[in-house]
């Protein structure tokens, strides 16, 4: 009984009061979405508490005060009035809506980007606090996504801002084909190198004390420390074609150094080589001497005890070094520029563009680019978590043990 | 067979301070000493992980003071599980017989003697118990036949039950197998069930060389008498 007095009171309050203001077919939805509405309420009302009915009804002014008032949105106002009736009684929904709410009134421009991080905020920041129960943590979390949102966003901004067709068609463009090999090549031959000098570096820097480690030590971090121009300035010095290596490589072998993929290596080791031996630092921190010590008394020599305990256990750690590595590689320019500009990477290319010809041309480059180093990067942590599973679980239960 | 002479090595702000004694062939041997008595660092420096900084360790009767682990051939079950988590279990009993030669008949006998069977090779190394640990270290440290066998607490991380258990194999190890132990304690009673005749380890030095009732009876010094006050109380 109460249902049909409800209704007949909504249909005549539309046909009253929005005749003039709507048009008949925003008129007719919302109605059906008002219906919506006043029927959960009632439900909510005849099981819940006042209190919560309250809410109830509160929620749908807020959502008619924003949507209806400040957007003035009749039709968005009806779908959110139909969401909200839907997902009133699961907490967290409900805050995606007001997140959408909120970014579609106050971010207008960015409503879609906003809403996407926003959503992924509030989401990560509920896990955290469903898992520890504690205030400090989601409080540190939601501090920490700050640092997120500021790399995110850009991101996720320009992704959006060129359709499918023109990646497409950059994609083509057969100069970009080649710069995009040319990164992937050589960012991958500079990351082997790295690997096979780096390690024992790092095997050596964790477990042996020795006079003057100290300095080997911040000397790994120089090439963080020294901007990428002067990196470049001073591998041009030492191997440019007035150099006296460069001109001897010229003479003999007939190799140019800078300007070709060897000064590219060259430049991408020296800007790329402290991540992975980090990483394989911190790798072999975690084994323990001990275990290389029992693998000694059953008989392994030194080389023998690295090759079957120290590497395999310090594997995923060093993988994902490689992986940070590559990646600083791949992305490298301010060094590249200096020594190789030509043959042109990915990322030079990119530059070469935007001086060219501005932004609106470089920009499905960049997503390019980006989409390229993202999958790529996924991918490689992905194999990373298949292979190492086993052996970072057992890592991690033998260090807690 | 095992003589050490003078040994003695310094690491950090501890030394151990001119170690002899000399354990004979078959012996079981017990080495005592309060926790932080350097107990495990003599071992180490037995066994090679330490050079020492003086003093000579014949085995053998063979000088192998500057010889490194891997050559000596010299079994060692450190205080903690040093499984490798890596491998499973039977890559870990025979992770050694890459680098010495052992006959088929001989590992059987040691399986049989700690009752290893075929299904608990094929197990992982997680979620092992510490029994079942210390079954696999024992068994991967005598596959490669070693000269003797250095146990350092090897019962700390058992549970009572196992103890007992771990204590009736040690024994029997040392009955069937003719082999050689120094076993590395805290504890007077393990000692007691083991040996008849014990050294006392403390603070780097050896103060007393003699039988358990004697050193019970008649302790070297205050030192080793308040040792064995603690080691009562408990």
């Amino acid at each position: 009984m109460s249902y049909l007095f409800l209704s007949l009171f909504l249909l005549a309050f539309h046909l009253l009061f929005f005749r003039n203001l709507l048009d008949i077919g925003t008129n007719v939805v919302l109605f059906v979405a008002n219906m919506l509405f006043a029927y959960r309420g009632l439900s909510i009302y005849k099981k819940a508490t006042f209190n919560k009915f309250t809410l109830y009804l509160l929620g749908y002014l807020v959502i008619f005060i924003f949507i209806y008032g400040l957007a003035k949105s009749p039709l968005l106002f009806t779908l959110c009035v139909i969401l909200y009736s839907a997902v009133f009684s699961i907490p967290q929904l409900l805050g995606y809506l007001f997140i959408l709410i909120l970014s579609i009134v106050f971010l207008t421009p960015y409503w879609l980007q906003a809403f996407i991080l926003l959503g992924l905020f509030y989401g990560s920041t509920c896990e955290v606090y469903k898992k520890t129960h504690s205030r400090f943590f989601s409080l540190f979390f939601m501090l920490g996504f700050t640092i997120f949102f500021f790399i995110i966003f850009p991101i996720i901004y320009f992704s959006f801002q060129a359709a499918p067709q023109t990646l497409l068609v950059t994609l083509q463009d057969p100069e970009f084909r080649i710069a995009l090999v040319n990164s992937l090549f050589t960012s991958s031959i500079s990351t082997l190198i790295i690997l096979l000098f780096g390690v024992p570096l790092a095997y050596v820097m964790v477990r042996v004390d020795f006079k003057g480690k100290r300095i080997f030590d911040n000397l790994i971090d120089l090439p963080i420390l020294i901007p990428q121009t002067v990196a470049g300035i001073a591998l041009l010095l030492l191997l440019g074609p007035k150099s006296p290596i460069g001109e001897f490589m010229y003479k003999h072998c007939n190799i140019a150094i800078a300007g070709g993929y060897i000064g590219i290596i060259a430049a991408q080791i020296f800007v790329s080589s402290p991540f992975l031996i980090r990483s394989a630092m911190d790798a072999f921190l975690n084994v323990d001497p001990q275990l290389e010590d029992a693998s000694r008394t059953l008989g392994a020599s030194s080389l023998s005890t690295f090759w079957r305990i120290s590497l395999p256990l310090a594997s995923g750690g060093i993988f994902n070094g490689c992986i940070l590595s590559w990646a600083r590689a791949l992305s490298e320019v301010g060094s590249l520029m200096v020594v190789a500009y030509r043959p042109m990477t990915a990322s030079i290319y990119l530059y070469d563009q935007f001086v060219q010809y501005g932004l609106a041309e470089t920009q499905p480059l960049a997503i390019l680019l980006t989409i390229t180093c993202l999958w790529a990067f996924i991918a490689l942590r992905w194999f990373r978590y298949q292979v190492f599973r086993q052996m970072i679980r057992k890592g991690t239960k033998y260090a807690n043990s | 067979m095992l003589i050490l002479e003078n040994l003695s090595r310094s690491w950090e702000t501890f030394s151990l301070k001119n170690i002899s004694f000399q354990i004979k062939k078959g012996e079981y041997f017990v080495l005592l000493g309060p926790c932080g008595a350097g107990k495990t660092l003599l071992l180490n420096t037995i066994v090679g992980i330490y050079r020492p900084d003086a003093g000579k360790v014949f085995i053998d009767r063979k000088d192998m003071t500057y010889l490194n682990p891997e050559k000596k051939r010299v079994g060692y079950l450190f205080q903690k599980n040093m499984l490798f988590p890596h491998l499973s279990v039977s890559a870990n009993i025979y992770y050694g017989l890459r680098y010495q030669r052992s006959e088929e008949d001989y590992i059987k006998y040691i399986f049989r003697l700690l009752d290893i069977s075929d299904l608990f090779l094929k197990k992982d190394t997680l979620n092992l118990s510490g029994g079942e640990a210390q079954k696999i270290l024992l068994a991967r440290s005598l596959v490669i036949r070693p000269r003797l066998l250095l146990l350092d607490e090897p019962l700390s991380f058992l549970d009572p039950a196992s103890r007992e258990r771990a204590l009736v194999i040690l024994k029997s190890l040392n009955k069937n197998l003719g082999l050689t132990l120094l076993h590395v304690t805290h504890d007077l009673k393990e000692a007691e069930a083991l040996a008849d005749h014990a050294v006392v380890l403390i603070d780097g030095e050896i103060m007393q060389n003699a039988k358990l009732q004697e050193i019970v009876s008649q302790p070297a010094n205050s030192q080793v008498r308040q040792y064995l006050g603690t080691n009562y109380e408990h």
